[in-house]
């Protein structure tokens, strides 16, 4: 399956493995962050991993949009606080390193970013629950972590021990 | 003078004699039934009601369901924005926070929505028609203002009443 990292424009030098940028990093309330934040230049281009279809678009975080895609045997992925791209539907189908959207702004000061998030249960309805502590997500949640580690080499060409933990 | 007065009387009670046309009737039966099934209150979310603004005079705020727009935002003032989204016309089976005067006489109130167009959504969960349930909402309280924390897709968000009167809306970090 041809994989693709999503953000061309990510600097590097912020590890998705650190805090706070990182899956389980501390949140308030005693949550925790349900997925990894990559930054890049507001305006990135945001790429589909793999191919796929979209299973849901809308709100997401500080007046930022999140489109998820269902992969497949990757599951379905989130990616989250973009601007979704002109003419991406619900049901659209996406290819490998298709432009899905861009990242947006935050505002007050927040670096932009994308915030991913990975299901790979094949549970089914919405991918937020507040009742299930502490990451407040869907059960078949997972730590997008190792999906990221296994594409990130390819992207910085063969170097990876930059994104070390 | 007298004259004048009797005449005035006279003309009182005739007009308050009028008889009340059946369309008419009609008209003020149909409104009064528009009226009350204009929003409708959503059980299925606890608590059912939360406070917000100041802790010696706060409003109320009820979750509910609009089901005619039109009579709704006549009855309730729709054109308050309290979160990030410009305001968008109200839509039938939409959800909404009525904010009122706490007691049975519920004004002024403000119908407070939330709705992107292009995919129809909302990041605030007790605005999204499927959610229910205790973990929605939940009462805070900073000094002496009453504020309201309101789950979101990505994480929490604090919705206040500031001493102007204006919706304040912050979220935490994700």
């Amino acid at each position: 399956m041809k994989k693709v990292w999503p953000v061309p424009q990510w600097q590097s030098q912020f590890s998705y493995k650190q805090h706070p940028r990182s899956f389980g990093s501390k949140r308030s309330q005693g949550r925790t962050h349900a997925g990894c934040d990559l930054y890049a230049p507001l305006g990135s281009e945001v790429l589909a991993i793999s191919a796929g279809r979209v299973v849901s678009a809308g709100k997401f975080y500080m007046g930022t949009f999140e489109v998820s895609i269902d992969h497949g045997a990757l599951g379905v992925v989130r990616y989250g606080e973009i601007a979704v791209a002109p003419g991406l539907d619900l049901k659209s189908n996406v290819e490998a390193g298709q432009v899905i959207g861009y990242v947006a702004s935050l505002g007050r000061g927040i670096p932009p970013m994308l915030h991913i998030e990975q299901f790979k249960g094949g549970r089914v309805g919405p991918l937020t629950d507040r009742s299930n502590p502490p990451y407040l997500r869907r059960a078949d949640l997972v730590d997008i972590t190792p999906l990221l580690d296994d594409m990130v080499c390819s992207h910085l060409g063969g170097i990876c021990k930059v994104v070390a933990a | 003078m007298k004259r004048k007065f009797i005449a005035l009387s006279w003309c009182i009670v005739l007009a308050a004699c009028q008889p009340v046309t059946t369309s008419e009737i009609e008209k003020r039966t149909a409104l009064a039934l528009a009226s009350q099934s204009a929003t409708e209150t959503i059980p299925s979310i606890s608590p059912d009601q939360l406070k917000i603004g100041p802790v010696n005079a706060p409003l109320c705020a009820k979750p509910m369901t609009v089901i005619d727009p039109e009579v709704a935002c006549k009855k309730n003032n729709c054109s308050v924005k309290a979160f990030y989204s410009e305001l968008m016309p109200v839509q039938k089976n939409q959800r909404a926070i009525r904010v009122s005067a706490c007691g049975d006489e519920p004004t002024p109130t403000h119908l407070l929505t939330e709705r992107e167009p292009r995919f129809n959504s909302t990041a605030i969960l007790i605005l999204q028609n499927e959610r229910d349930g205790e973990n929605l909402w939940r009462q805070l309280q900073e000094g002496d203002q009453y504020q309201i924390e309101f789950a979101t897709e990505a994480a929490e968000g604090v919705l206040s009443l500031n001493p102007q009167g204006q919706y304040e809306w912050a979220e935490l970090p994700d």
